[in-house]
């Protein structure tokens, strides 16, 4: 369909809008397949590991390759663990049971 | 009385025995000021993340005292006049964890494993039973 060969006035507006419709939905529904799972905190729920200082596998998923604490909008982790995690990480590295940069 | 969990971290050039001994000895020095020792658990010989002293290792070991604020704070001070100390960390703790740290379940990971299938298993055969009863 020729888009000049539309009527004008709000007859055009409407076929316009019923043109685009797939287009439109294809768009949303691309941006559907790309929103996230919603991240649930891996330390609430009844099977969830304790924040540990001594629990250096544990430690060691919530921190980068680096040695840095990962920031909670990356591990899902609450706010309240993630101040507690953030705590047990410091423990632990004071202990050398984590390191403060891995090089 | 109040719970503390402390892990003492000590040189690596000391014998195995000698660190255990030493440690030991504290705990015995605690008990004297009437200090329970709820656990004593020596994790060995380990590599530290980083050198310690110039030391890549180290000794560990975990306490869990039940004591009063200044037995732990007297014990806080001569800790670090033994030259075998490196490091310490007390923590005040309001339950003490039951069962060898995460460090001992480490050491023991591929046991502890086949032991937490079995118990789920035996999770899974108890719970049609319960439904059964009700």
């Amino acid at each position: 369909m020729k888009p000049s060969s539309r009527p004008v006035g709000t007859g055009s507006r409407n076929a316009s809008s019923t043109d685009r419709k797939p287009a439109a939905a294809s768009a949303f529904g691309n941006r559907k397949t790309f929103s996230r799972r919603r991240k649930s905190c891996p330390f609430s729920g009844p099977n969830a590991p304790a924040i540990d200082y001594k629990d250096v596998r544990m430690l060691q998923r919530f921190v980068t390759e680096r040695g840095k604490i990962m920031p909670k909008r990356i591990t899902g982790v609450s706010a309240k663990s993630q101040r507690a995690l953030s705590v047990a990480i410091k423990r632990a590295r004071f202990l050398g049971l984590l390191a403060y940069v891995n090089k | 009385m109040s719970r503390y969990e402390t892990v003492i971290i000590y040189r690596p050039d000391l014998s195995s025995s000698q660190v255990e001994a030493t440690v030991a000895e504290a705990a015995e020095s605690l008990k004297k000021q009437g200090a329970t020792i709820v656990k004593n658990e020596f994790w060995g010989l380990r590599n530290t993340a980083f050198p310690i002293n110039d030391h890549k290792k180290a000794y560990y070991a975990l306490l869990h005292i039940e004591t009063t604020p200044a037995v732990m704070k007297e014990f806080e001070r001569l800790l670090p006049l033994n030259d075998a100390v490196m490091r310490f960390l007390t923590v005040a703790v309001e339950e003490f964890e039951q069962g060898p740290s995460a460090i001992l379940r480490e050491n023991s990971s591929n046991e502890d494993e086949l032991g937490d299938v079995e118990s789920l298993s035996v999770d899974l055969k108890t719970t049609p039973d319960e439904e059964v009863a009700a």
